[in-house]
């Protein structure tokens, strides 16, 4: 049950191979995770109860992923079982991110409005404050993210967890590799560029020929072209996020190998 | 599954070799380094260009090759430019053996179908299809779609893109003395043979991963292994004197002594 592959070489991952992998995994199963991603989005559009159920399909994606990356494929049926279990779990994760980040904005917001009242007449240090802050802010806020990268895929395979345990598990994980996750994302968005071009002329595209069929530049050919263009969008996003899906999945793989020896068993005797 | 695509080459010599494809990471981000040290160099050419030919301006120049000596700075400007741009490529992959500093750094490698070193011609033939690919990225998806991970210049030249293999080799492992004085005690009392290779393979793993696991996860996973290790060998307790790491180590370094 182990991956004889990976096991042998101890070399860790690097952020190429991990895309690379990423891209392999979503290749091999393109269709069903595809599917997957369109029914997510479609569950989109129904408040709150759908919305659950659509983290829980993008997070199912990342399971799938993650089953095949250590020699136990599920499949999607017992997958979606699982993970549509733990739906309002997934919806938490992100309502408490969410809250957190309010808090610490209006908390920013605050000192902010101090510091400004504080030094009204003297615009110099104004002007060095707030330049300092917004990149301190900026560099903060990346950081963070990255840590934070993980967020959903403990709930999604670990057992005996709670929504907040996922969060802290993601930022133990992360620790020591921002560095590596930041190039993952960096080198995955390179390889999805093309497709967003293509997307981009697509539409254009789309819209010069309703446009001229149409004849006219009425408010039904825009109404139309804008349908079009949501819809194509729609469509991309979902064959771009399985790959983002499964490079999340191959992380967490990866740290999870590398930070606490997944895959190190000895053979079960029992069985 | 594995993490990477594999792929079986047939030598001339009907020797049959095994790589690892690049893959679509490596090859974007060998690609990008590529470029932005290509750029760079297009930055220097066109700066001393820039300086030559002010300093020739200095009526000197048109003196000699008369009023179209302009048109002349400006070809030649663009001919050193064009022959940066498609010569960088061919240049480094020729006499790199299919490598570029981008591809250096992130260890991979171009060779022929046949495994054999790429020559002049199939990394001119590369060079040449490379705007095709790049138009509206054709390459990437060719890259991604067919099951060799080719380009159109790889299919034209036929090449392959692999993992350099050199980055391969076998890590040393550190054992403590401890272990060393246990591993003559352990034979005496346990019957090791009942361990199979595949089991030393991952105590092998562990010893050699064990430094960047976080503390809680070696606790846990080095007590994990000396308790399947202790169950299949029938030892009835775990030393006590002992960690689970150096008794891992210990049945390591008796794997590893001649049974003869």
């Amino acid at each position: 049950m182990r991956d004889y592959e990976y096991s042998g070489s101890t070399q860790p991952l690097s952020a190429s191979d991990i895309v690379s992998a990423g891209a392999k995994l979503y290749r091999s199963h393109l269709k069903e995770y595809f599917l997957l991603a369109l029914k997510a989005y479609a569950w989109a559009f129904v408040p709150v109860y759908g919305w659950a159920k659509t983290i829980a399909l993008f997070t199912l994606i990342s399971r799938l992923a993650f089953g095949e990356l250590v020699n136990q494929p599920e499949s999607i049926k017992s997958g979606q079982r699982f993970v549509y279990s733990r739906k309002w779990r997934f919806l938490l994760v992100y309502l408490y991110l969410f809250l957190a980040e309010i808090a610490v904005f209006s908390l920013l917001l605050i000192i902010g409005y101090v510091v400004f009242s504080v030094f009204k007449e003297q615009i110099p240090i104004l002007v060095i404050f707030s330049i300092i802050a917004i990149i301190a802010f900026i560099i903060a806020y990346i950081l963070i993210a990255l840590r934070l990268y993980l967020v959903e895929m403990p709930l999604a395979i670990e057992e005996n967890i709670t929504p907040i345990k996922s969060i802290s598990r993601s930022w133990e994980l992360t620790k020591g590799s921002t560095r590596q996750i930041f190039l993952v994302l960096v080198t995955s968005s390179l390889i999805l560029m093309p497709i967003q071009i293509l997307v981009s002329f697509i539409n254009s595209i789309l819209r010069v020929v309703i446009i001229s069929v149409l004849q006219n530049n009425s408010s039904s050919a825009i109404a139309i072209s804008s349908f079009l263009s949501i819809l194509v969008s729609f469509l991309i996003n979902a064959l771009i996020v399985p790959f983002l899906q499964t490079t999340q999945a191959v992380v967490y793989y990866e740290l999870r190998s590398r930070c606490e020896g997944l895959g190190l068993q000895l053979r079960d005797h029992e069985i | 599954m594995h993490i990477f695509n594999r792929v079986k080459l047939d030598t001339p010599e009907s020797v049959e070799l095994e790589f690892i494809l690049a893959g679509i990471g490596s090859r974007a981000s060998a690609l990008i380094t590529d470029y932005l040290i290509l750029g760079l160099s297009l930055l220097i050419v066109v700066l001393v260009w820039t300086v030559i030919s002010a300093l020739l301006l200095n009526n000197l120049g048109v003196m000699i090759f008369g009023s179209t000596f302009g048109y002349w700075i400006v070809g030649i400007a663009f001919f050193c430019m064009f022959a940066t741009y498609a010569g960088y490529f061919v240049f480094f992959e020729t006499f790199w053996q299919g490598q570029t500093p981008g591809k250096r750094m992130h260890k991979i490698r171009v060779i022929s179908d046949n495994g054999q070193p790429i020559g002049l011609k199939a990394a001119a033939l590369r060079a040449l299809l490379r705007p095709v690919d790049e138009f509206f990225f054709l390459g990437t998806y060719f890259i991604l779609l067919s099951k060799q991970e080719k380009r159109l210049g790889d299919l034209a030249a036929g090449t392959i893109v692999v993992q350099d293999g050199s980055q391969i080799k076998s890590p040393n492992l550190n054992v403590s003395e401890q272990a060393k004085l246990f591993n003559l005690e352990l034979g005496e009392f346990a019957d090791l043979s009942r361990l199979l290779p595949d089991d030393f393979v991952i105590i092998r793993e562990y010893l050699l991963r064990r430094k960047n696991l976080s503390p809680k996860a070696r606790a846990k996973v080095s007590l994990n292994l000396a308790q399947q290790v202790q169950k299949i060998i029938y030892l009835e307790v775990l030393p006590a004197n002992i960690s689970a790491d150096v008794f891992l180590e210990s049945v390591y370094l008796a794997y590893q002594e001649p049974k003869f």
